[in-house]
């Protein structure tokens, strides 16, 4: 089990906000259009 | 095309496709001739109802729902796409949402609120495309906010966090390690 899958820590609002941290960093994400759905794993965008 | 229209329904409809080039292409009207479906523009519709009393339940429609006119058409200026989690939806949008990144704006909603507003445009027809995309996002409330700080003080959020945070990270490519690493560094976790 990956680290960010253990269900004892809560934790959630730590890694939440370190990953927003991080995406707004990417300037190169602008590329993304259209209309779509996609279910699980997501394709990256950056 | 999914919806299928009869009587006044059908002549509301005519109205809209009249006025509006977008719902215009993405419908089909007939009328009634004694069982044979004579097909019809909604000119000829509306003119027929009013000038010559034309019995409504005599015209009916085909004309693509609201889902799948965005599937067909997009939405204009803007994007929007789905990322479906088990509890969660993604949601991002170039002008709808908190900002997370140049050009990409985004909310989460739970799955259930994803899934009632699903079921609303795939049984509503287009009315005003530009209207109905709103009216469609307008469903997908209430809205679970990607915002730093907000995962510890929003209820909903902090339940979902973990879930959001992961797609997120595969959405947007980050390295997990990366991502372990400074959390280490900031005694989150050990």
């Amino acid at each position: 089990m990956s680290w960010y899958e253990r269900k004892d820590l809560s934790w959630g609002g730590d890694l939440l906000d370190m990953v927003l941290e991080r995406i707004g960093n990417i300037h190169g994400a602008s590329e993304t259009s259209g209309f779509f759905v996609r279910e699980g794993p997501a394709p990256s965008v950056a | 095309m999914t919806i299928s229209l009869t009587g006044y329904e059908a002549l509301a409809e005519a109205y809209y496709a009249d006025h509006n080039v977008e719902v215009l292409v993405n419908s089909k009207f007939y009328v009634d001739q004694e069982g044979t479906q004579i097909p019809v523009d909604p000119f000829q519709a509306l003119e027929m109802f009013e000038r010559w009393d034309l019995n409504p339940g005599k015209l009916s429609c085909e004309v693509l729902s609201v889902w799948e006119y965005l599937q067909s058409s997009g939405v204009g200026e803007d994007f929007l796409q789905f990322f479906l989690c088990p509890r969660t939806a993604i949601v991002l949008t170039k002008g709808h949402g908190d900002p997370l990144a140049k050009g990409i704006r985004g909310f989460a909603v739970e799955k259930t609120v994803y899934d009632k507003a699903l079921s609303w445009a795939k049984s509503v027809p287009i009315t005003e495309p530009d209207h109905d995309y709103e009216a469609f996002l307008g469903r997908l409330e209430p809205r679970l906010p990607l915002k730093k700080g907000m995962g510890h003080h929003h209820g909903d959020l902090a339940r979902y966090a973990r879930e959001i945070a992961q797609a997120l990270m595969d959405l947007f490519g980050l390295d997990r390690e990366s991502v372990r690493e400074s959390l280490v560094a900031r005694h989150v976790v050990v």
